[in-house]
């Protein structure tokens, strides 16, 4: 189960609501923190005994060092140490049950990743991260992570219970278990250790409400129709016959830069808004990025979380390591920059390429938006760029960057989605193909495909999303403050009125229209 | 009409920029700042809730332990639904079922029980299947209770051998292999046949019943100038490779349909007492013309001679029967009956029958086993095939001189 069944939507959700306000009511905060505890391992269950098992452990020993941590911290000693070996016991669970590909040869090694890839189907990417930098968390902020996870909520006295079930409900909780997006656990903790925790109120499940159903429309009724109509079937003749008209290779590219994007910003979206609607406010996710004006915006503005995690944890380090190094002997020049900003760029890519899976359009994504990272980063700080950019208008300078950006984009993307290198090479030669389509084939895309499709990208191109549009109650946690890039006249403004509630009402009737299809996020494969 | 575009804007500018409720003025204004934001906003979710709980008390598509006992009615259902009730129609007691692809979808299966003399029969026929939904959809149907015979459409779409799927073949997988909170269920049309199932004690919709009859289309292909013009071209102007024999064939055993359909099928058939009917639907004769021509449709199509393969394909499925020694599987090349195939008033469109008498005749071929592949007549049909195909050569379409 996930946050697109029906099930989930229309049963298991109300139902978690109601128990969540009756736990809040006799039992406080904690009580409605037992219940999302409790409700989260139903929904971990769902997914398989493989993943409960494989996550019940992870809780555990992640639990045990977090602990261990805040204790070396404030009193004794190995702290370092220990978060050494949550993360590599972290890191070490999701390379086995992911890389089972890439792992075979290695005796005792191959066999258990193999068993365990099978065991547990389901991605264990995100909670990975989000496990891991509890422990980070714990280790550079641990008086606050200990604050959080013992001060009782006020007018209460102090439990023992309270530590292991706010990192229960931190850790295992449903809305983001999945597909992120990758809280901090000093972002989460001092909203589930307030006093109003478990009250539900109307604001929160109207903005919730209103996520959920935004979410739902750009996944069922955007994404998986592009997907189905305009993007599969093209990379499936390709995969079997090597070739397509050019018309479709140009249609599929396209489709796809907006398919990945509904889809997971949808997931985002509808993680939010159910996390919301109990009053927690997750990190936001996305912030317009097919609007970006180059990569160093466009990651601003996608899988921030990712961004802002895979930055802390690897590229800082990477960067002061090489910063040091360089320092120490002074070194100058590309020899300075070299070990202190590109190589750290070109490694944080190839791993966030990596991270997606073992394959190897991944790790060339990685690599291509690393050089590419690297070289906008260079342009950007040169001396000449700096006098010159003063001289053009702002919108001209993004209007070019967007020129220059989303056509490299929408290739990258199509990278990203080839099985294979053969499978994106096939592709880009389809563009130039002179084939037509023959007389009768039908074609997939109908005229409610291209009306899709459109409308995708007015959506993608114009309108404000979600989080803009609720700007006043602060929906989410910002990673990053990003400039608006919505034009003054789309930048409406949400408000809990009968307007906004019949719009709604429309986008999530199309949404269940479409819902009879469980489509998989793409993202969960990941 | 001047007052009126300042009032406007002010409206748009309140609701659409979001400007406080204590700013709305107006009719339009004071139903906005009504408190019916989760009223609302919340109904498509009852609605949903609803639906989840008919299709959870109905389970019509049976993919859950609990729910009401299947009762599917008789040949009313679209397209698009067969597929999701082989699991239901399975649980149902059918003394015979026919499964196949479009070519087998417009048989009644009222048509089916009368000509073979049955009383509870199912057409559980949906378009495009290929091996890999056609092999799990079998072997679930080849345990339905009471089941005495099952009729196979085998047609070209069977000689695919890319694990390739369809929508209508997902569907039917996605339905087999569903859990209880799939909710492949979770359908407007699907909850409220399942109302009716809960009402009239039959899963079935009156909307169904007027969909299924005003989409048959009852017009034959003699009167479809523009196909019989595609036709008479394929033959009058023919393939160069028409009659080529092919340089290479697929041997037997690489046939997806072979290996993990036929006999697969067959074993479970012979284990439960089903007897199982083979068939190759009967086309035109020019069909095979316009194969050669301009099939681009169909992918897996090798060198030489297309129908020539199609029997190869069909000789390996009888060769398979034989050395697997089932029983209980015959294999009729029905495609040999001219009293079908040679007359084009039969069909609706150079492929699917539409007449019911041809239809009646191709069951009473399969009955009475006159077109039955045996040990001793299997060599000559490709020979036979091929005047058939010859038969055509000097023919034009009525009009085209």
């Amino acid at each position: 189960m996930s946050l697109v069944y029906p099930i989930f939507l229309f049963a298991f959700l109300p139902i978690f609501l109601a128990l969540f306000a009756l736990g809040g009511r006799i039992g406080g905060p904690r009580g409605a923190l037992l219940v999302l505890v409790a409700s989260s391992l139903l929904f971990t269950a769902s997914q398989g005994l493989g993943f409960l098992i494989a996550t019940t452990i992870s809780l555990a020993i992640n639990y045990a060092l977090l602990m261990a941590i805040i204790r070396a911290r404030i009193g004794g000693r190995w702290g370092r140490a220990m978060l050494a070996v949550g993360i590599v016991f972290n890191l070490a669970l999701l390379v086995l049950a992911k890389y089972s590909v890439w792992l075979q040869w290695m005796p005792g090694i191959g066999p258990l990743s193999l068993g365990l890839s099978v065991a547990i189907p389901t991605t264990l990417s995100f909670l990975t991260f989000q496990r891991s930098v509890a422990l980070l968390d714990a280790f550079t902020a641990c008086k606050a992570t200990a604050l959080g996870l013992q001060s009782p909520p006020k007018g209460e006295r102090p439990s023992r219970a309270d530590p292991p079930l706010r990192y229960l409900g931190f850790a295992s909780m449903f809305p983001n278990l999945m597909i992120g997006p990758i809280a901090y656990l000093t972002e989460i903790l001092p909203q589930i250790a307030r006093r109003s925790f478990g009250k539900l109120r109307a604001i929160d499940i109207s903005i919730g409400l209103t996520l959920l159903i935004v979410g739902m429309f750009k996944k069922f009724f955007l994404a998986d129709a592009l997907g189905e109509d305009w993007v599969d079937p093209v990379y499936l003749d390709v995969a079997r016959t090597g070739a397509t008209t050019s018309a479709r290779a140009a249609g599929a590219l396209a489709a796809y830069y907006v398919q990945l994007y509904f889809d997971f910003s949808g997931y985002s979206d509808m993680a939010i808004g159910v996390a919301r609607m109990i009053g927690v406010r997750l990190p936001m996710n996305f912030d317009s990025p097919l609007r970006a004006t180059g990569i160093i915006d466009f990651y601003r503005r996608w899988h921030m979380t990712l961004t802002r995690v895979i930055s802390r944890f690897l590229f800082s380090p990477l960067s002061i390591a090489g910063t040091r190094y360089a320092a120490r002997w002074r070194l100058k020049g590309i020899a300075a920059k070299l070990p202190s900003l590109w190589l750290p760029l070109i490694i944080n890519f190839t791993v966030i390429g990596l991270w997606h899976g073992p394959r190897l359009t991944f790790v060339v994504f990685g690599l291509i938006h690393g050089t590419w990272y690297v070289i906008e980063t260079e342009f950007r700080s040169a001396r000449w760029w700096k006098k010159k950019r003063k001289t053009i208008p702002e919108w001209r300078r993004k209007l070019a960057g967007a020129i220059i950006a989303i056509p490299l984009l929408v290739l990258t993307f199509a990278l990203f989605r080839s099985p294979t290198l053969a499978v994106f090479v096939d592709i880009l030669q389809s563009l130039g193909s002179t084939a037509t389509v023959p007389q009768g084939a039908v074609l997939p895309f109908d005229k409610m495909s291209v009306i899709r499709l459109v409308l995708s990208f007015a959506i993608a191109g114009l309108a404000p999303n979600v989080y803009e549009m609720l700007g006043r109650y602060r929906p989410a946690i910002r990673s990053f403050v990003n400039p608006s890039t919505t034009p003054r006249w789309f930048a409406f403004k949400w408000r809990p009125n009968i307007i906004w509630a019949g719009l709604l009402f429309a986008l999530a009737m199309l949404a269940m229209h479409e819902m009879a299809t469980v489509t998989p996020f793409v993202y969960q494969v990941y | 009409m001047r007052p009126l575009i300042p009032a406007i804007q002010a409206i748009i500018g309140r609701v659409a920029y979001g400007s406080p409720r204590s700013n709305y003025r107006g009719p339009i204004g004071k139903l906005a700042a009504l408190p019916l934001f989760l009223p609302i906003a919340l109904l498509p979710f009852v609605g949903g809730l609803l639906m989840c709980v008919v299709a959870l008390v109905v389970d019509p598509y049976d993919v859950r332990p609990w729910g009401m006992a299947p009762r599917n009615a008789e040949g009313v259902y679209p397209q698009d639904e067969t597929p999701n009730l082989i699991k239901a129609f399975s649980s149902e007691q059918h003394e015979a079922i026919m499964f196949g692809g479009s070519t087998s979808m417009p048989f009644p299966s009222r048509l089916i029980a009368d000509t073979l003399n049955y009383k509870r029969v199912a057409n559980l026929s949906y378009s495009l299947p290929t091996p890999r939904d056609t092999g799990p959809v079998l072997r679930q149907l080849v345990r339905t209770p009471g089941l005495r015979r099952l009729l196979i459409d085998v047609d070209h779409s069977q000689m695919r051998n890319d694990g390739a799927t369809f929508v209508t073949g997902r569907t039917a997988l996605s339905v087999l292999n569903a859990r209880w909170f799939d909710m492949p269920d979770f359908k407007t049309p699907t909850v409220q046949a399942s109302i009716h199932r809960i009402i009239d004690g039959t899963y079935d919709s009156p909307e169904w019943r007027s969909l299924r009859s005003n989409s048959a289309d009852t017009q034959s292909l003699i009167d479809k100038p523009d196909l019989l013009m595609t036709l008479d071209d394929a033959v009058s102007r023919p393939a160069p490779d028409i009659f080529t024999a092919p340089r290479t064939l697929p041997p037997c055993d690489s046939f997806t349909f072979i290996r993990d359909v036929l006999l697969p099928v067959g074993r479970e058939a012979q284990v439960q007492g089903v007897t199982v009917d083979i068939f190759f639907p009967p086309m035109p004769y020019q069909t095979y013309w316009n194969w050669q021509k301009n099939d681009v449709f169909f992918g897996s199509w090798g060198n030489g001679a297309r129908y020539l393969q199609l029997v190869h394909f069909h000789q390996c499925i009888f060769r398979a029967v034989v050395v697997a020694k089932l029983s209980a599987v015959r294999v009729n090349a029905t495609d040999l009956d001219t009293a079908i195939a040679s007359h084009l008033e039969n069909y609706r469109d150079s492929v699917h029958l539409i007449r019911s008498d041809a239809m009646a005749r191709l069951l009473r071929d399969i009955d009475s086993g006159r077109f039955r592949l045996t040990i001793d007549n299997v060599d000559r049909y490709p020979g036979e095939m091929a005047a058939r195909v010859r038969s055509v050569a000097g023919w034009r379409a009525p009009g085209q001189g």
